[in-house]
C-alpha cells in the first residue's frame, strides 16, 4: 500500500466509529435539554408556562381542529418564550381530539423546544 | 529490496490532525465532566432549588384544586382565599359545611378547612406543612372563566437572591 492511497471504507467507518464515541455524550447531554448551569431556570419558566398554556387549552370549548400561530407568553418576554395551542382529530379514535400545547425559545440551530398532549374526549368524563 | 508492509515513514497530515481533533475532543470532554461535578455548579442547583420547591408546592395546590368536586370561592372576580368541596375516598361528595381552601394572609399561603363554625388551618398538603409558602405579597386566586381560576402571586427567597419573582398557575376546573 503506497503512501499516497485512498483510504478505503473500512478506516473511514472507523473514523466515523470514533468520532463518534467522543462525541455521543455531547449529543445526550443536547438531547436531554439540560444543562443545569445555563438551563435551568429557563427550562423550570418554560415548563410552567406549558402547563398554563394547556390548562387554559383544556378549558376552552370542545373543538375538533384549531391551529393558533407561535405567540409570545406573558411573563417570559424576556426570554422570547413563544407558546401555541394546537387541536387535531386523532387519527384512529375519531371521538377524541388531541390538544398540543408548545413552547419554544431561543434562536435557530440553538433553538429548544417543549411540548405536552392530552388525549380529550368529545364530552366531559 | 520491497517490504511488504507499508512503506511510508512518520505521520501523515491528516492523521495529525485527527489525532489533535481527538485528544482537544477527549481533553474538553474530560474538562467539562469536571466541571459538572464542580462547587460551582452545586451553588447554581441551589440557586433555584428554592424556585422549584415552590413550583412543586404549586403543582401540588392546582392538582387538590383542580380535582375539587365543587368550586365554592370565589364564583367571579378575585379573592385573597378559595374555597371547594372535595370528594371522600369512595367517591362520594361530603356534605357542604365541610370545605377546603387556600388562603393568602400574613405574607403566607395556608392550607385551611372550614365548617359552618369555624376555620382551623390544616396540618399539611402532600409532603408541604403549613403554611405553603411564607414571604408572599400580592396573592390572589382570579376567576377568569367558569372552569379557568388563576392562582398568582409575588416572593422574595429567603438569602435574597430573587426579588419579587412572580409565581402564576392557570387551573383547568375539571369538573365545573
Amino acid at each position: 500500500m503506497s503512501d499516497t492511497a485512498p483510504r478505503s471504507m473500512f478506516e473511514r467507518l472507523l473514523y466515523v466509529g470514533i468520532a463518534t464515541f467522543f462525541l455521543w455524550p455531547f449529543v445526550q447531554l443536547w438531547s436531554i435539554k439540560a444543562v443545569p448551569l445555563f438551563e435551568s431556570d429557563s427550562h423550570l419558566r418554560a415548563s410552567v408556562a406549558l402547563e398554563n398554556l394547556m390548562e387554559k387549552a383544556l378549558s376552552r370549548p370542545f373543538e375538533r381542529s384549531y391551529s393558533g400561530a407561535f405567540e409570545p407568553v406573558k411573563g417570559c418576554e424576556d426570554m422570547g418564550l413563544q407558546g401555541r395551542i394546537e387541536v387535531v382529530l386523532h387519527p384512529e379514535m375519531t371521538s377524541c381530539a388531541l390538544v398540543r400545547a408548545q413552547v419554544r425559545w431561543g434562536v435557530f440551530p440553538l433553538g429548544k423546544s417543549l411540548s405536552l398532549e392530552y388525549l380529550r374526549a368529545r364530552t366531559k368524563p | 529490496m520491497k517490504s511488504y508492509s507499508s512503506p511510508k515513514s512518520g505521520l501523515t497530515l491528516w492523521e495529525v490532525l485527527l489525532f489533535t481533533i481527538f485528544l482537544a475532543v477527549a481533553g474538553g470532554a474530560s474538562v467539562f465532566f469536571f466541571f459538572l461535578n464542580s462547587g460551582d455548579m452545586k451553588k447554581a442547583q441551589q440557586k433555584y432549588q428554592w424556585e422549584q420547591n415552590i413550583n412543586d408546592m404549586l403543582d401540588e395546590v392546582s392538582n387538590e384544586i383542580a380535582n375539587a368536586v365543587h368550586f365554592e370561592h370565589p364564583f367571579n372576580g378575585d379573592s385573597r382565599e378559595c374555597f371547594f368541596r372535595t370528594s371522600g375516598d369512595d367517591g362520594a361528595l361530603l356534605p357542604s359545611v365541610f370545605e377546603e381552601g387556600f388562603v393568602f394572609s400574613d405574607n403566607s399561603l395556608t392550607y385551611v378547612s372550614r365548617t359552618a363554625a369555624v376555620t382551623t388551618g390544616l396540618k399539611r398538603l402532600g409532603r408541604f406543612t403549613n403554611p405553603l409558602v411564607s414571604g408572599c405579597r400580592e396573592g390572589k386566586f382570579v376567576r377568569l372563566a367558569p372552569d379557568l381560576l388563576e392562582i398568582s402571586f409575588k416572593a422574595d427567597s429567603p438569602n435574597g437572591e430573587n426579588v419579587g419573582r412572580e409565581f402564576s398557575r392557570l387551573i383547568y376546573l375539571r369538573n365545573q
